[in-house]
Formats: C-alpha cells, sequence, structure tokens
C-alpha cells in the first residue's frame, strides 16, 4: 500500500471509526486518539491486510483498542461535553425545557448500560439503521434490535421519574 | 398497541428530534489528524513483510533434515551388536574401527 493510498483509505474510513468510537466512549479526544491509532496499526501491518475486509478490520482494531486502553478505567459518561446543539430557542421557555431534557437525557446514558447506550447513540445521534449499526459493532441485527429494544426500556424508566 | 408501545413510540420521535439537533464538537479536524498521521507514518515506514517459508529458509531446513538423516544412517550402518556367553571372547571387525569384546 503506498502512501497515497492510505491517505484515500483514511479519507473514505476515519470518520466511521472515529464516530464509532465516539459512541462508546462519549469522548471526542479518546475517540480521535484511537482512531489515528487504528489507522497506524493499519499502515504497520498492511501487507497483511486484505482491502476488502479493511472496514470490518478497522472497526475491530478500534473497537480492541478502545477495551484495552481505556474501558478499564470507568470514565464517567459526559456525552454532551462533546455533542453540542446550535442555539436555537426562540424563547427562555424554551430554552429551559431544552436544557432540562438534555439534563435528563445525560443523567440517563450515564447510567446506561454501554452496549444498549452505543447502540442508541449510532442509531438516534448518527442516523444509523440496524445493518449499520451491526457492521461497525460487528454483531448480529438481533443483536442490536434487543439492545434498541432494552436502551428504549431503560430511557423510559429514567425519563418518566 | 398498548400504552407501554405508545410511549416508546413517543420516545423514539422525542429522542430522535431532539438528539438530530446536536453535531459532534471535535477537537481535532480530520485534515490535522492526517497530518500528524502523515509525520508518524514517515517516521516509521511501513514493516516489511518477511516469509518465514522463503526459498532459503526452505533450502536450509532441507539442508539440515538431509544432514541428520545422513548421520543417522551413518551411525545405524557402522553398529553392529553381538552377544557372547560369559567367559567367551569374540572378535568383531568393522568397517572403520575393530573392537574387541
Amino acid at each position: 500500500m503506498t502512501q497515497q493510498e492510505f491517505k484515500i483509505l483514511f479519507e473514505n474510513h476515519f470518520a466511521d471509526v472515529r464516530k464509532s468510537v465516539f459512541y462508546r466512549s462519549g469522548d471526542a479526544d479518546v475517540a480521535t486518539d484511537i482512531a489515528q491509532e487504528t489507522f497506524l496499526k493499519i499502515w504497520e501491518k498492511q501487507s497483511s491486510i486484505q482491502t476488502e475486509k479493511v472496514k470490518g478490520l478497522l472497526f475491530k482494531i478500534a473497537n480492541d483498542l478502545y477495551i484495552s486502553h481505556y474501558r478499564k478505567e470507568k470514565r464517567s459518561f459526559k456525552f454532551f461535553n462533546s455533542f453540542v446543539f446550535e442555539n436555537e430557542m426562540q424563547s427562555p421557555e424554551e430554552e429551559m425545557t431544552f436544557n432540562q431534557l438534555k439534563e435528563n437525557y445525560s443523567n440517563s446514558l450515564e447510567k446506561m448500560n454501554e452496549k444498549q447506550r452505543t447502540v442508541f447513540l449510532l442509531s438516534r445521534a448518527e442516523n444509523l439503521k440496524y445493518a449499520e449499526i451491526a457492521e461497525v459493532l460487528g454483531i448480529s441485527v438481533k443483536a442490536v434490535e434487543k439492545r434498541m429494544k432494552n436502551a428504549l426500556e431503560h430511557l423510559r424508566n429514567l425519563l418518566k421519574q | 398497541m398498548n400504552d407501554k408501545n405508545l410511549h416508546i413510540t413517543n420516545l423514539e420521535e422525542n429522542s430522535n428530534d431532539f438528539f438530530s439537533k446536536g453535531k459532534i464538537d471535535w477537537n481535532k479536524s480530520e485534515s490535522e489528524v492526517w497530518a500528524e498521521l502523515e509525520r508518524k507514518i514517515n517516521e516509521k515506514p511501513a514493516g516489511k513483510s518477511v516469509s518465514m517459508f522463503s526459498i532459503v529458509m526452505k533450502l536450509s531446513v532441507a539442508a539440515v533434515v538431509a544432514i541428520l538423516v545422513g548421520l543417522s544412517t551413518l551411525t545405524f550402518l557402522y553398529t553392529k551388536t553381538i552377544e557372547s556367553v560369559p567367559g567367551k571372547r569374540l572378535l568383531l571387525n568393522c568397517p572403520m574401527v575393530q573392537v574387541l569384546n
């Protein structure tokens, strides 16, 4: 693989890899570092890479790196530190309602099981279909459906409190 | 549809609406990350694959096996075991050395 080909690979897949780690970790810096390290590993191991399987491999490497480097630290999930909203509020009441909803979601996401949360955010914030989420996470569509159902149940219970 | 499912449907709509208004605030742009990555890959060129079973390796293994087989054959051919009853002397002539038993 030449550097030019590697750059094309980076341009095609970096954003997806970085976002997949972000929705798992809730930390933009962590996501960027892991995505960058993932591509560095691909560059180092390029001779043994099959181009048709490279996307799945990228997600797998990123996932493994996330598990080995960060999961053990049990960081708190501060999703809304990096996930921002454009301020389009019409009135103070509307802004107050929105902030309340944001706080509720923040608390709910922090308490949610990591697997369910990742599926939920990839679906809602990234608007991915279940089959696409399954590809990103390396699981079956059935498993995605189950995690999503549980995530919605969890949110329903927490948001009504 | 029961009440529970209705609630989930509302929640789905709400959450879709809520999260669609947001975006990720990356501290580094893709071009910045690429610049860093490019510097790193220039410092650390791609690993060159070395096949464990290159031609030279195969020949080396074959040569070692041939030597071992040859030595084993020689040892086998130049070994002779004889038995004698106690008190009897036997004389054996080997091709290379003579053993007096």
